[in-house]
């Protein structure tokens, strides 16, 4: 009983961890924190995205 | 009249998410070939997985805040390494807030105008020789309805969205007599993350679909008439006419 109930407290943590929306929220707090408010097309960088083996040039 | 954009090269700012990613996609379908600029590479890489899976092509991505005048220069020089020319530039990426006079404080307005307005206007300048490379000759600036009219809150966002459409007419006189074009397009409320953060009081099924704007980028850059199309508005069917 003790396992399975660990079992599903664990299920669910790792489901709001890896939540898109958890994802957007926090981004959209720190995009808050950070830019006074202001939103953008690219400021959700906290989501979690499949690796993936196209490489991305960087011109910053 | 059209043409087939099978190999054109066709550079698409803020193309990991909303508009930019749908015209990215449908370049894709066209089998054109995309480059993909974005702030986020997560973003990046998601669009540029769905191409691959599209197409079995791997599209270049290029990570770079456009805020910066030398991340414009770095991308414009992996583009011409990659191609040695440019058919189209589609200026798509924006930023936007909402909030009263009161509530925007300069930095706010500082960048709205660097994305928005001062980034296509170096984009333009800086791939202009690789433009001149290319056989497509065509630059298109998506501004907004807020590039024609003004929302309350939207101050900084709408003086931007005007000055991109006002330096596109510009550009447009300049640059016709070496025979490239310079469009703008219009779209009211388009269902992307930056219109359901700054208005939240339409309903997602009233918004335009991202993809409705991607055909009509591919309709203007496949038009290949006498006739050029300057122009485009969209709105929103439940909005009222004309805006």
């Amino acid at each position: 009983m003790a396992s399975t109930i660990i079992k599903m407290v664990a299920a669910v943590a790792k489901a709001i961890m890896t939540s898109r929306v958890v994802g957007k929220r926090i981004s959209w707090y720190s995009h808050f924190r950070r830019a006074n408010l202001a939103c953008d097309e690219d400021a959700s960088s906290l989501c979690i995205s499949d690796p993936t083996p196209i490489p991305v040039h960087v011109a910053n | 009249m059209v043409r087939t954009l099978e190999g054109m090269v066709c550079l698409v700012t803020g193309a990991g998410r909303g508009i930019g990613r749908a015209i990215a996609l449908e370049l894709a379908r066209q089998k054109a070939r995309p480059i993909l600029t974005s702030r986020s590479s997560g973003h990046l890489v998601q669009t540029a997985a769905a191409i691959k899976e599209l197409t079995g092509l791997e599209p270049l991505c290029v990570q770079a805040d456009l805020a910066k005048e030398q991340a414009i220069d770095a991308l414009v020089a992996k583009v011409g390494q990659a191609y040695q020319r440019l058919d189209a530039l589609i200026n798509n990426a924006g930023v936007t807030f909402s909030g009263t006079i009161e509530q925007t404080p300069t930095s706010v307005w500082d960048h709205c105008m660097a994305v928005n307005a001062r980034a296509p206007f170096i984009l333009c300048r800086q791939f202009l020789p690789l433009l001149r490379n290319g056989t497509g000759r065509m630059i298109i600036n998506i501004s907004s309805v807020v590039g024609v009219k003004g929302y309350a809150r939207q101050t900084a966002y709408t003086a931007s969205k005007h000055a991109l459409r006002g330096f596109s007419i510009a550009l447009a006189e300049e640059l016709a007599p070496e025979g490239i074009t310079v469009h703008v397009i219009c779209p009211g409320g388009v269902d992307t993350d930056l219109v359901r953060q700054v208005r939240p009081d339409i309903p997602q099924d009233q918004l335009i679909r991202p993809e409705e704007i991607a055909r009509v980028v591919i309709w203007l850059l496949a038009s290949d008439g006498q006739g050029v199309v300057d122009e485009i508005r969209i709105r929103r069917r439940s909005a009222r006419p004309w805006f």
